[in-house]
């Protein structure tokens, strides 16, 4: 394990605003195109796709776990909202469903990327994990 | 140089600031963004809604927004054109309302059939947004649209194919006069 840093959180804020600026652009300047909802599998998309770069640029990295969940929250819920992107959704319903979402799906995805293989051999390992929290997240919205 | 040391030593005693500023800076670009596409926003959605609309009801326009004072609750808004009507719609999908817009002409026959909105499953009912072969099902129908009858569902989205038959009913039955509280009937097909 290295030092702390929070490479993590500054990779969801590129992906999360780039996504947010894309749903803006979409929404503007092509207003016939059905751009998807802020929901459950959105916000954990907009997470698990940071969690494996970093995977994949970083070294494993020792988290500062409350920073990393502060600001992991921060960033799902805020910026969304700075892009226009609330829709009928609450602030607080997104910030609760942000919080939540951000919490258990880095938890998980840690805890899994600690058990992943190495190697040359295992190269998808990170972006299969990814695939499988984000289908299982599709899952779980389809069972609500 | 001096400036760029002092920035990465700045950095380095306070690891927290990095993902700060990566945050503020995506805040102010998106908030930029809106503020200048704001200007252009109202008059896109006005050509598209245009656009769509002349598509749905091919010869149709000029539309002129009519007030809807029937009883179905399905029905959000109605604009009539030349020989025919587009009427919007919102019904109960899976996961959340569906917009469906409908073109019916006078005579009660569907000319064309749009989804504008959706929150259904990926790969199950949000292909109904896509799916020709199912859309194209309703063209010529006349408020007689059934699943397992006249229209085959799509596989894996039974209740997105009723809701979207539902909502083609709705509007060819506000078109004919036969306008009763379709949100009364369970699931539309």
């Amino acid at each position: 394990m290295k030092k702390q840093t929070y490479l993590l959180n500054i990779l969801l804020a590129i992906f999360v605003g780039g996504i947010c600026l894309t749903m803006l652009l979409f929404d503007v300047l092509a207003p016939y195109v059905v751009v998807p909802h802020l929901s459950i599998p959105l916000l954990v998309l907009m997470t698990v796709v940071p969690l494996a770069v970093e995977n994949y640029v970083g070294a494993p990295q020792k988290r500062e776990w409350a920073g990393t969940l502060i600001m992991g929250t921060l960033t799902l819920t805020v910026l969304p909202i700075c892009a226009g992107q609330l829709g009928d959704v609450s602030i607080l319903r997104l910030f609760v469903c942000s919080a939540a979402v951000f919490c258990l799906t880095t938890v998980l995805y840690t805890s899994m990327s600690k058990r992943m293989a190495g190697g040359a051999k295992a190269k998808a390992a990170p972006a299969v994990n990814a695939l499988l929290l984000y289908l299982a997240a599709q899952f779980f919205q389809g069972i609500m | 140089m001096k400036v760029g040391k002092k920035i990465k030593r700045f950095f380095k005693k306070r690891p927290l600031w990095k993902p700060l500023s990566a945050i503020v800076l995506a805040i102010l670009v998106l908030v930029t963004m809106q503020a200048v596409l704001q200007s252009v926003k109202a008059e896109m959605e006005q050509e598209a809604r245009e656009y769509l609309m002349s598509n749905l009801l091919l010869g149709g326009a000029p539309f002129r927004e009519e007030e809807y004072t029937g009883e179905d609750e399905l029905i959000t808004a109605v604009y009539r054109g030349t020989g025919g009507c587009v009427v919007e719609t919102l019904v109960d999908g899976y996961a959340a309302p569906i917009a469906v817009w409908v073109g019916v002409r006078n005579d009660g026959h569907v000319t064309g059939v749009t989804i504008r909105d959706m929150a259904e499953t990926y790969g199950l009912g949000r292909n109904a947004m896509f799916d020709v072969d199912f859309l194209v099902q309703f063209l010529r129908t006349e408020g007689d649209a059934a699943v397992g009858e006249n229209v085959d569902a799509i596989s894996g989205a039974t209740v997105t194919s009723k809701a979207v038959t539902k909502a083609v009913n709705a509007a060819v039955g506000f078109v004919t006069g036969a306008d009763v509280s379709s949100g009364a009937t369970e699931w539309g097909g």
